[in-house]
């Protein structure tokens, strides 16, 4: 006992509930939007207008709660849109989101500094307790929002941050106390519905004006965000951290419209002090119409709606701080800022470089810029960052939709971000006619993100988990050829792949590069990978063995976290122009068609692929090459051709169901940019007519000894399903096969993107 | 009631709906994908298009 090594493991504490993470949504989103948007919504578009306002931005919310859930379920770690866009786009982007969400957080955090301020000053204002102060109320204001501000960076410099469960219950109050006004307003419409002529101009200022106040109203619906950063605490993140994005974008669109129509009916056309329509009176008001239509609904009302703002802008602020600070420390631990936003306090264990920063920026923003001014940069910045969301949860799911384990996936994908992406985009363009300074301000921060990363941390970058990492290289003398990549699996499956590469080879004067991947799991540390990569060294130098004497080879072992993006990853780098694959003839996963790698090499791949099957030191006589006229049957007579020479074998050109005969093999063959000679001397062409393509290949095959297959041309859901002509003769055919695809240029660019 | 009043109205019950839906949506989705245990995109698709 006495000599066991004492280990101390450490695990994560998962203790936040699907109710404590909606709450934890909802308390960001009702900060501060509401209670300043109303007034503001109702001067710029009207009582129609505030409603609508609510009610599309909900629909353009739960579109990218939908990205940020789908997101979530897949990658629940905290980092939400930092991590995503870095899984995305790699670094650079990730550091323009990750210095975004800072500023974005930072922003919102002054606005619920200033909604604060604005609603307090105006309370005790009307108690007549501020007639000693020798300021102007704007000046208090700014004043207020200076002290609060400095007080909560305080708070979180002391550590003492208001944890998600104490939180919740804060949040479920001012929600509770929402709905309530909700509830009134309506209750007072049907018992007085004279009040329903205050919507008799529904739009008075036209529908364009709805642009500009979705525009600058869109910051309150920010929650998602918050609760993606909540993935390391989450019990049973992949279920409950979507679900908690798409209730909290519900619950706050339904209360928002409710407290929006409670806003109109609480005024009675002509009441003391109410001249011309209600909407202009509400209106008038700007920040603090909400409040004054809330004091004329029920009893008391200004008092419980100023509570009701100091629970909810206070622990929003306190929220936004530590969002903030957080986001600049990662910046910060991963160098891509400098090292003193990740300085730790010694006594009070919390990122005092970072939050001297944060705290800069929030107060800042909220002493210098007019309130407008500070919603519209918020949610200016916030429709920025929900961009980048909503396209890298195209890219991710199209690029590794295969790998990530999903705990929801988004309908109607994937026209709901790209609906998203749109919305957005008209809404962060209309916010012009709100505040110039929004739009002179975001640009100026994205644009320095850029210079930013090119200029300081693209060479300072700490290295994190990369996807793919060169382990050995041993490259070949500089000379000129045709770059050939050779994907060696195992010693099995390389051996019988060695002839016909060699011929392949040859016939393309190819100078020869070969490549083993190392599959390292997440879990494994990358300093335990080279024990892996023992099998991949013994393959590459069976096929050197053979190779080397004729042509420059060059070995590259990696390792990576998926074989598929590891391949395509080297072809990029190294300028391929034709890569060599084996098959052993069956895919392991039913989600596949010939495999996850080889499905996903031939469908994003921009350099020609070639699959051999069981080709190994066979003699072929007869090959058959089904042929339809496209690029990849004139790569496939190509490598038929190649093949024939050198086995002196006969092509025999399978065209089936041209009833005009339009398909011409030589017109064909010219048309083809960059691809190589046709042994025409050995091609007899052959047609015929079938009512299944498929079979009457597989049947044509029984009378050869080699099919050379090209991938067809079938649209890209086609190919995804186990529908298309490549596999039903690649999974039906038991002869030794080729199965090529030809470098489809910017058609591939397009899929690899979209 | 003016045509803007008709239009406004049925949009914003429209909006509302479409949350709707999509909430109930996304509570269909999650619980095939626990009940199925279903992993990758293209199971999951697989499975939401009866294939």
């Amino acid at each position: 006992m006495a000599n066991k090594p004492l280990t101390i493991e450490s695990e994560l504490s998962r203790d936040l509930s699907l109710f404590h993470i909606t709450m934890m949504g909802l308390g960001m989103m009702i900060g501060a939007g509401v209670f300043l948007g109303i007034g503001n919504a109702i001067a710029h578009a009207g009582p129609g207008g505030v409603m609508l306002t609510f009610a599309l931005n909900g629909v353009i919310a739960i579109c990218t709660a939908m990205s940020y859930a789908e997101l979530s379920s897949a990658i629940p770690r905290a980092g939400g849109a930092y991590n995503f866009a870095r899984l995305a786009f790699g670094r650079g982007p990730s550091f323009t989101a990750g210095w975004m969400e800072w500023f974005a957080s930072s922003v919102a955090g002054s606005l619920y500094a200033v909604t604060f301020s604005i609603y307090v000053v105006r309370y005790f204002q009307g108690l007549q307790l501020l007639n000693w102060v020798p300021l102007s109320i704007y000046t208090t204001e700014k004043a207020v929002a200076f002290l609060v501000a400095a007080l909560f960076l305080y708070i979180n410099y002391r550590g003492a941050s208001e944890t998600g469960k104490v939180g919740a219950f804060f949040t479920l109050g001012q929600t509770i106390f929402l709905i309530f006004i909700g509830l009134i307003g309506i209750a007072t419409a049907i018992i007085d519905p004279s009040r329903l002529q205050n919507f008799s101009h529904f739009m008075p200022l036209g529908w364009d004006k709805l642009l500009v106040t979705m525009g600058f109203t869109y910051v309150a619906f920010e929650g998602y965000e918050v609760i993606a950063q909540a993935g390391d605490e989450t019990i049973d993140p992949k279920r409950n951290l979507p679900k908690a994005m798409i209730y909290s974008v519900v619950i706050v669109t339904i209360t928002y419209v409710a407290v929006s129509f409670a806003s109109i009916v609480a005024v009675k056309v002509g009441s003391p002090g109410v001249e011309g329509p209600v909407w202009e009176w509400i209106g008038q008001f700007k920040e603090r119409g909400f409040g004054e239509a809330v004091s004329r609904l029920m009893p008391a009302g200004n008092f419980f709606l100023t509570l009701a703002v100091i629970f909810a802008s206070v622990s929003a602020l306190n929220a936004t701080i530590y969002s903030a600070t957080r986001a600049s420390y990662a910046l910060g631990r991963d160098r891509l800022l400098p090292k003193f936003f990740s300085k730790i306090s010694k006594k009070q264990r919390t990122p005092y470089g970072a939050l001297l920063f944060t705290g800069i920026l929030v107060i800042g923003v909220a002493v210098l810029l007019p309130t407008m001014d500070v919603a519209s940069s918020a949610s200016i910045m916030f429709l920025f960052l929900f961009f980048l969301v909503n396209i890298s949860v195209i890219r991710i799911r199209i690029n590794m939709g295969d790998e990530l384990d999903y705990g929801f996936l988004m309908p109607f994908f994937p026209w709901i971000p790209l609906l998203a992406i749109l919305c957005q985009a008209i809404l962060a363009v209309w916010l012009v006619h709100m505040s110039l300074i929004a739009w002179v301000i975001a640009p100026i921060w994205v644009i320095s993100s850029i210079l930013i990363f090119h200029f300081y941390s693209k060479k300072r970058a700490l290295p994190t988990r990369e996807e793919v990492q060169v382990i050995e290289e041993e490259a070949a003398p500089e000379g000129e050829g045709y770059p050939i990549m050779v994907a060696v699996a195992n010693p099995e499956n390389a051996i019988p792949m060695v002839r016909s590469t060699y011929y392949i080879s040859e016939a393309k004067k190819g100078r020869v590069n070969l490549l083993h991947m190392v599959p390292v799991p997440e879990q494994v540390p990358l300093s335990d990978a080279k024990d892996l990569i023992l099998e991949g060294k013994e393959a590459i130098i069976e096929v050197m063995l053979h190779l080397c004497i004729k042509f420059p080879i060059t070995t590259t072992i990696r390792y990576c976290r998926n074989v598929a993006r590891g391949i395509l990853s080297a072809v990029k780098e190294k300028k391929i122009e034709m890569m060599i694959m084996g098959w052993e003839g069956k895919s392991h996963r039913h989600a596949f068609s010939l495999g996850s790698t080889l499905d996903y090499v031939l469908e994003r791949a921009h350099c020609n692929v070639v699959v051999l099957k069981d080709l190994g030191d066979k003699k072929f006589k007869n090959i058959l090459v089904p042929v339809g006229g496209g690029p990849n049957s004139c790569f496939a007579l190509e490598m038929a051709s190649i093949l024939g020479e050198k086995h002196d074998a006969e092509i025999n050109a399978l065209i089936i169901n041209d009833e005009k005969a339009k398909i011409d093999i030589r017109k064909a063959s010219l048309a083809r940019k960059n691809g190589g000679p046709l042994a025409f001397d050995r091609i007899q062409v052959k047609r015929q007519m079938s009512p299944s393509v498929s079979e009457a290949i597989l049947e044509e095959s029984e009378h050869h000894d080699l099919v050379v297959l090209g991938a067809t041309q079938d649209p890209l859901i086609r190919q995804l399903t186990r529908d298309s002509i490549t596999y039903k003769v690649a999974t039906g055919c038991d002869k030794p096969m080729v199965i090529v695809k030809a470098s489809a240029g910017f058609k591939s660019w397009i899929r690899r993107w979209l | 009631m003016s045509f803007d009043a008709v239009l406004g109205t049925i949009l914003v019950f429209l909006s509302l709906g479409i949350l709707l839906f999509f909430l109930f949506r996304s509570k269909r989705i999650i619980k095939l994908i626990h009940q199925k245990d279903l992993h990758s995109a293209r199971e999951i698709q697989n499975k939401l298009n009866g294939k």
